[in-house]
């Protein structure tokens, strides 16, 4: 795209985006948040998993991290969850912190760093069954207020679904920015090639460790808002490992070199899901999760780096007529 | 106490025996293929459904079972092997992560679709039939489920290790350029090891079928604890895999008895990561 046609377009998608409330249909409001949430929580996933390349199933600690913090501290003490969304995000990046501290620099990476997420998201759920003050297994209610800004609830879905498309933007921005950065070429070198990337000066735990820890505040301020969005919060589906793999694979499918990769897949997956569950009712239970699934194996079978990037290749061949063709005419595609 | 000990020390050395033979098919497909199978507790599961439904429809008794499920179960491993794994040789890690993952989607929910969440068991008499050791109450199913389970994990061990076809699989592991120049046909080597290790499964799944509910969610309590083992005893390392498993039965069954409330689950994970920690290699080295 030229420059011109690059503002015209994203202005369009702003204008969608924004414009979207005044369809006035609760059904495509509520899918429309699901599905930015889950974009949402995928971008935040794909600063760790993507960029770095570590393969992170513990996000759904600092998800939670980000929920009991801002809900117990207002249940508990009616301290505002526009405050305890911050506690909790600095909570989640110190926890993230740590997590680190003992994977990247003992060099756990790949299926190791993957397991030890794992692991610690098992943990994190146990260790909060056991907590009287955080509701046990039971989980924390949110009191309604109806309308209170202060509270950070509202009765119109519409409030929410600007919360969201803000945290997208804003997570897409980040994301962005990272790999335009310096840290972001040093992710590039440290993903394609760790010792090469040592070599030459590339600081590979603290570039791990910078981009862990924004992932983890990111998925933690999502967590709050999923709990004030939903007004309830318990272990089990927190921290539920099928939990942190929903959260991964709108990455997955879509892309995870270019922001819009998890937004895309997030969409598709939900329209996907949504569309099967309209088609088939509940007569077929499971069934978004096995699509879900085929999907999953058909992108990563036929396509090398999910779906953005096979359209973008797809769409240059179509133009030049050159079967090898990759973006730009060259192999940086 | 002591005897609460006693029964814990029993119990988790018994477990062993069936967390075993989940684990050894893991690590053999991580040694012989670089594979990091995450559909593998789904596998077992699905073996543990096709069992209980030939006990319903049929009467067959579980232990009976293998006779179909192990067969049913290696031709899933082949199949997945050759449709999803092979095509994704040489692509890297997390892909063919990925595609089990997907594998583990679809497998849960169709069973899911089909029998519902409904938990299911399967009473037969050595359900409850008691021996009794001391202070020690075990009941059959578990006795016959650990000397099934490692009776087979050793039996895998000594095949990899003392016949030709064990030898040519450690030599493909190895190198299998090397090994295919050699004369070795590393795709049959492959083929033959995705039966065996899926094929595993279907023991472990009629052996677990008399002694625990089953659900279309019963996969995923495998799944961690199987790859903990592997991991704790060496990735692709059978004999480690045995040992591991003794290690997390009696890790977990302690842990139960001493830690109070639920947080005994606990004490196998920290071990997991203190281990992993200390010595990420895991316990042993090499494919047997």
């Amino acid at each position: 795209m030229t420059g011109r046609q690059r503002v015209v377009f994203y202005l369009l998608l702003a204008v969608v985006a924004i414009g979207l409330p005044w369809i006035d249909n609760s059904f495509v409001l509520t899918t429309t948040i699901a599905a930015l949430y889950l974009a949402y929580q995928a971008l935040a996933w794909n600063l760790v998993g993507g960029l770095a390349g570590q393969f992170s199933l513990g996000n759904t600690i600092f998800i939670g991290a980000g929920a009991y913090t801002s809900t117990y501290l207002f249940v508990k003490f009616g301290i505002s969850p526009w405050i305890g969304i911050w506690a909790g995000a600095a909570i989640a990046m110190v926890l993230a912190y740590l997590i680190g501290l003992l994977t990247f620099r003992l060099n756990l990476r790949g299926l190791y760093f993957a397991m030890v997420t794992l692991a610690l998201a098992e943990m994190a759920q146990v260790l909060v069954e056991n907590m009287p003050a955080l509701g046990g297994a039971y989980g924390l209610l949110i009191p309604v207020r109806g309308t209170d800004i202060a509270a950070m609830q509202f009765e119109s879905r519409k409030v929410y679904y600007y919360i969201v498309l803000a945290m997208v933007v804003g997570a897409a921005a980040l994301m962005t920015f990272i790999q335009r950065a310096r840290v972001g070429l040093m992710l590039d070198g440290l993903r394609e090639n760790e010792n090469a990337a040592r070599a030459v000066g590339v600081p590979v735990v603290r570039s791990m460790q910078l981009v862990f820890a924004l992932s983890a505040f990111l998925a933690a301020l999502g967590g709050s808002f999923m709990a004030q969005y939903t007004l309830f919060l318990d272990p089990k589906s927190t921290f539920a490992w099928t939990e942190a793999v929903l959260f991964l694979l709108p990455a997955i499918v879509g892309g995870t070199r270019h922001w819009s990769g998890p937004v895309i897949g997030a969409f598709l997956l939900e329209v996907v899901s949504d569309s099967a569950r309209l088609a088939f009712g509940a007569s077929v239970k499971g069934l978004p999760q096995i699509i879900f699934g085929i999907v999953v194996i058909l992108v990563v079978m036929r396509t090398r780096g999910g779906i953005v990037e096979w359209f973008v290749e797809v769409w240059h061949r179509r133009r030049t007529g050159d079967p090898l063709a990759k973006k730009g005419g060259n192999a940086s595609a | 106490m002591q005897s609460v000990i006693a029964q814990a020390l029993v119990d988790g050395l018994l477990n062993a025996g069936i967390l075993g033979l989940a684990a050894v098919g893991l690590t053999l497909l991580f040694g012989v293929m670089r594979v990091v199978n995450f559909a593998h507790g789904e596998l077992l599961m699905v073996g543990m459904y096709i069992s209980y439904a030939l006990f319903t429809t049929f009467k067959i008794h579980p232990y009976l079972s293998v006779f179909i499920v192990v067969p049913a179960l290696a031709l899933l491993g082949i199949a997945m092997y050759r449709f999803l794994l092979r095509p994704l040789a040489g692509a890297p890690e997390s892909s063919q992560l990925l595609v089990t993952l997907g594998v583990s989607m679809v497998l849960q929910n169709v069973v899911f679709a089909t029998f519902g969440a409904d938990f299911r068991s399967v009473m037969v008499p050595v359900s409850t039939d008691p021996y009794m050791l001391g202070p020690v109450v075990l009941t059959a199913a578990r006795l016959y489920g650990f000397i099934v389970g490692m009776g087979a994990c050793l039996g895998l061990y000594l095949f990899l290790r003392f016949t030709d076809f064990g030898v040519v699989t450690r030599a493909a592991v190895q190198d299998p350029q090397a090994a295919a120049l050699s004369g070795i046909d590393v795709d049959k080597v492959l083929v033959i090891s995705a039966a065996i290790a899926v094929g595993l499964l279907g023991l472990a799944a009629a052996w677990l079928m008399p002694m625990v509910y089953l659900s279309p969610s019963v996969g995923h309590t495998y799944l961690l604890p199987s790859f903990i083992i592997v991991i704790l005893g060496g990735m692709g390392s059978v004999r480690g895999a045995i040992i591991g498993s003794i290690v997390y039965g009696l890790s977990q069954s302690l842990g139960a008895v001493v830690v109070p409330g639920s947080l005994g689950i606990l004490v196998p994970l920290i071990l997991f990561v203190v281990l992993l920690l200390l010595r990420p290699s895991g316990l042993f080295r090499g494919t047997v």
